[in-house]
């Protein structure tokens, strides 16, 4: 993937040139391309993906947090641009499922293990 | 062998199958969440049309002027999301000329330029009242656009009620626009 390496305006003081290159590709490997949805923009070619990393770069040289650029995009596109699915009501079930299951386990586990 | 025992030899399959049954109602109600995505449901449903400026398309002169959304006030009106070089939007624009007889419309040219849009104009028709330009793709951000054509209804109250992204092919603008302007 070619990324231009272009001229960042450090606007932000805390950060170099590579730690916001860095940042943005590190923010863009979480953000999913709506074009082509199973891909993130970090990887898609697609002139949205594109558009949102420029779009992300110049937010991080404006001083935003990481947080409140992922709000910036889900407040636009929902939580289904996230790649990682928010710990919210109706996602409880997908983030708990996998601890249930551990805990039952050692809960069966230990109950044999005691006879 | 006591009671108990036998409750607790019972207790790994009865697990198995609680979970084989929680993960099938999960995944059931994912595969009805795909079918959603489909087209993405709009963020901005219920809520204001986002504050950034749009500018209008200049095809003579260089003035700039942005769309004043107050024109519209205590309208329904569409905002229609296009492009000269965009196929769907040619698929569409019989079905918007036809939107454009019962209320107004603001066409965002997308990542277009005054040149080609007017060429589209004159060979599609132009159903616009007003036309704006979103040469770097900005105007779309903030509107939450993932792809052109897209069709927003705005009520009179200037908030967004309706999204369609994708081509606005008839039976859409039937079953689901028609209504929303009584």
């Amino acid at each position: 993937m070619i990324t231009s390496q272009s001229y960042v305006f450090a606007d932000n003081k805390s950060l170099n040139k590579d730690e916001i290159i860095n940042k943005t590709r590190e923010i863009s490997q979480n953000i999913r391309c709506l074009v082509c949805r199973n891909q993130s923009i970090d990887e898609s070619n697609s002139e949205l993906a594109k558009d949102l990393r420029v779009l992300i770069k110049r937010k991080i040289i404006d001083g935003l947090s990481d947080k409140e650029i992922y709000n910036y995009l889900s407040n636009r596109y929902g939580d289904y641009i996230l790649l990682n699915p928010p710990f919210k009501t109706n996602t409880i079930l997908l983030w708990l499922l996998p601890f249930l299951i551990l805990i039952s386990g050692c809960f069966v586990m230990f109950k044999f293990l005691k006879k | 062998m006591s009671y108990n025992v036998k409750i607790i030899k019972m207790l790994p399959l009865t697990l198995f199958f609680s979970i084989v049954l929680v993960s099938g109602l999960v995944l059931y109600q994912v595969k009805y969440d795909l079918k959603d995505t489909k087209e993405l449901k709009s963020q901005l449903i219920g809520k204001s049309i986002p504050l950034i400026s749009i500018p209008e398309i200049n095809y003579y002169k260089k003035i700039n002027k942005n769309i004043n959304f107050d024109d519209f006030k205590n309208n329904i009106f569409a905002v229609n999301f296009f492009a000269s070089w965009c196929a769907p939007c040619r698929i569409e624009a019989p079905v918007v000329e036809e939107l454009s007889k019962f209320i107004p419309i603001i066409g965002i040219a997308y990542k277009d330029n005054a040149k080609d849009n007017k060429k589209f104009l004159n060979d599609y028709g132009n159903p616009y009242d007003k036309i704006g330009l979103d040469n770097k793709g900005k105007i779309a951000i903030e509107w939450g656009v993932y792809g052109v054509p897209e069709t927003f209804l705005i009520n009179r109250d200037g908030i967004i009620i309706y999204r369609h992204a994708g081509p606005l092919l008839y039976d859409v603008y039937k079953t689901d626009i028609l209504p929303l302007l009584q």
